[in-house]
């Protein structure tokens, strides 16, 4: 028994929060490394898009 | 007036607020309906979370472990996955295909990379079917949920609570649906770890929370359900955990998130903030089930057994539970707990569970009938308001129509959307992450995938097929929508080479030359350029001199 209940039981459905979050943290840093070698700019254009244009209304109404 | 109605007022308020905030930023149909694909990771993953946990983990979730003790925490072993697996699979490159495929809707995202009117029909017909019932369900919740709670009329509180709804939703758009999903989520995990701790430590936490189950009925510590009902179940275990570890990956309303991305990179930290929200959102419910059967019983098995037989429990209605209605578990050891504004702010976290929820899937509605529909088949001349305006329209309708069904509350109403989820997903997920990861799957496959996984889980869970055979329907459902599609993929046309080719770009370009070589080459290359500037030098000076 672990903090009473069954060890099935505890393995089963309690240990799931720290597998999961391990499992966060790992595929975290290889996503990191993932995303080293990768160029993202033409997928970022939206905040680009954005800015530039907010940049190029602010400079009409002047 | 009481207390909990006045802070619910006060949260109705805010979130009507929060849509004519977003109103101002919403400028075109990609704004209104991707966030114009600017969400940052906390939000991605916030919204992500909130949406996918309705009603449900206040309610059913707490109701099913309250009866069959441990066992229901499986669903919550395979919910506080779903977000890091959905992330982790679809996020990065469905944002980048998404883009380059310009598709705002999950169902135009479908059409275009499988190439294929039939899948966007088949997509449609699936898409509003599926999310109106969903939010049907959680209209019938929300009736429920003000009805006891807060002694409203039943279609008082509809129309109330789905006009807030309408409104932040109808004027700000995916902004709004976006950031008001942050602000409930943290009202729900709040308000959820605040009466957790109240009610562990009445007990002396896990061991003596647990040592009363045992004096209740020891079966309910045990992993097949009380009384041993799902002994050998195998199926039915790989269905609990399976329906919510994979099954987001499925649903239109959760993919959708990824298209809304700020960008790729953000995915990694989403990851993070989503599995950090589900470990302590998704167990907690199913612990209050547990303690509130033991403080609602008290202790006595007798009073556990004592059920009516319109399904309610007198013996624990005298101790305190909300109408003898075992899902309303955690409303009563709110009110048992805590005073007025706190037990207002955990009802109002309820609520927060419900609108996240409806107000992602109307809007996605709303998306497919204006985008899909509206634009891309009757009229694809049509200027950007006008489809804003469409979306607006369905939006509208589809209230109004979820309003009068959950008021006149047809009998059978409730069987149709119970298994939705399971016939959703299970349609779906091949399709969107076949889209992503495997090139030869066309549309064929994809028809044939979504044909098959429907008519399996309709038949399975109609029929009674579960209880038969052991197996969830999720289970048997997701095995035939995946076969179909790597059988179908074999037939029919195949993908063109410039999808191939876009999938390819989906992956991500890589930097030509690693940051390491960069490096070091640099350091070779100034060693280099100083030979070079060396040669030069000597050549012309020392002939010059010469």
């Amino acid at each position: 028994m672990i903090i009473g209940m069954p060890a099935a039981t505890f393995f089963a459905t309690l240990i799931w929060p720290f597998v999961y979050m391990a499992a966060a943290i790992i595929d975290y840093f290889i996503m990191k490394k993932q995303d080293e070698q990768i160029d993202d700019t033409e997928f970022e254009q939206s905040l680009v898009g954005r800015a530039a244009k907010a940049q190029h209304e602010g400079g009409e109404n002047k | 007036m009481r207390v909990e109605v006045i802070v619910l007022i006060c949260y109705f308020a805010g979130m009507i607020a929060m849509g004519l905030y977003w109103n101002r930023r919403a400028k075109n149909s990609e704004d209104y309906m991707v966030g114009g694909r600017s969400m940052g990771p906390l939000v991605t993953a916030l919204t992500l979370q909130t949406t996918a946990m309705s009603g449900y983990m206040f309610m059913g979730g707490p109701a099913a472990s309250a009866t069959l003790g441990y066992f229901a925490v499986f669903y919550a072993v395979g919910d506080a996955g779903g977000g890091l697996i959905n992330i982790t699979v679809l996020g990065r490159r469905m944002r980048r295909l998404s883009q380059l495929l310009d598709a705002i809707s999950p169902i135009e995202y479908l059409e275009k990379r499988y190439e294929s009117i039939p899948v966007k029909v088949l997509g449609c017909v699936i898409g509003v079917f599926g999310l109106s019932m969903y939010v049907l369900a959680q209209f019938l919740a929300t009736g429920k949920t003000l009805v006891s709670l807060f002694g409203f009329p039943l279609s008082v509180g509809l129309i109330v609570g789905v006009t807030v709804i309408l409104f932040y939703t109808f004027v700000g758009g995916y902004f709004a649906v976006a950031w008001t999903d942050v602000i409930q989520g943290f009202i729900m995990i709040g308000s959820l770890i605040i009466i957790f701790i109240m009610m562990m430590s009445h007990f002396g936490w896990f061991a003596g929370l647990n040592a009363e189950l045992a004096k209740l009925d020891p079966t309910l510590l045990g992993v097949w359900g009380r009384g041993n009902i799902y002994e050998g179940g195998y199926g039915v275990l790989a269905g609990a955990i399976l329906i919510y570890l994979v099954g987001y990956m499925g649903l239109p309303h959760s993919v959708n998130k990824h298209m809304a991305m700020e960008k790729p990179k953000a995915a990694k930290t989403s990851v993070l903030y989503a599995t950090i929200w589900t470990q302590l959102f998704c167990f907690i419910p199913y612990f209050l089930g547990m303690g509130g059967m033991v403080l609602f019983s008290g202790g006595i098995t007798a009073n556990m057994d004592n059920i009516a037989a319109d399904g309610t429990y007198p013996a624990l209605q005298a101790a305190g539970l909300i109408n003898g209605d075992i899902e309303m578990i955690i409303p009563s050891l709110t009110q048992m707990m805590f005073p007025g504004v706190l037990t207002g702010i955990v009802l109002t976290a309820i609520m927060s569970a419900i609108m996240s929820t409806v107000a992602a899937l109307m809007l996605l509605i709303a998306t497919i009938v204006s985008i899909d529909f509206y634009k891309r088949w009757l009229r694809p001349e049509a200027s950007d308001a006008r489809v804003v305006f469409v979306s607006r329209g369905t939006i509208i309708v589809v209230a109004i129509v979820g309003i009068i069904i959950a008021i006149t509350n047809p009998p059978g109403i409730f069987q149709l959307v119970i298994d939705n989820f399971s016939f959703m997903s299970c349609c779906f997920l091949p399709s969107f992450v076949c889209a992503i990861w495997w090139k030869k799957a066309n549309a064929t496959g994809s028809v044939a995938s979504m044909l098959a996984a429907g008519i399996v889980v309709q038949i399975w869970s109609h029929g009674g097929l579960d209880v038969v055979t052991g197996c969830h329907q999720m289970f048997v459902g997701l095995i035939a929508g995946c076969l179909a599609m790597f059988i179908g993929s074999h037939f029919g046309k195949p993908t063109s080479p410039e999808m191939c080719e876009l999938m390819e770009r989906a992956k991500g370009k890589k930097i030509d030359v690693s940051k390491d070589v960069q490096v070091a080459s640099s350091k070779h290359l100034s060693t280099e350029t100083k030979a070079i500037s060396q040669f030069v030098f000597n050549r012309r000076y020392g002939s010059e001199m010469a």
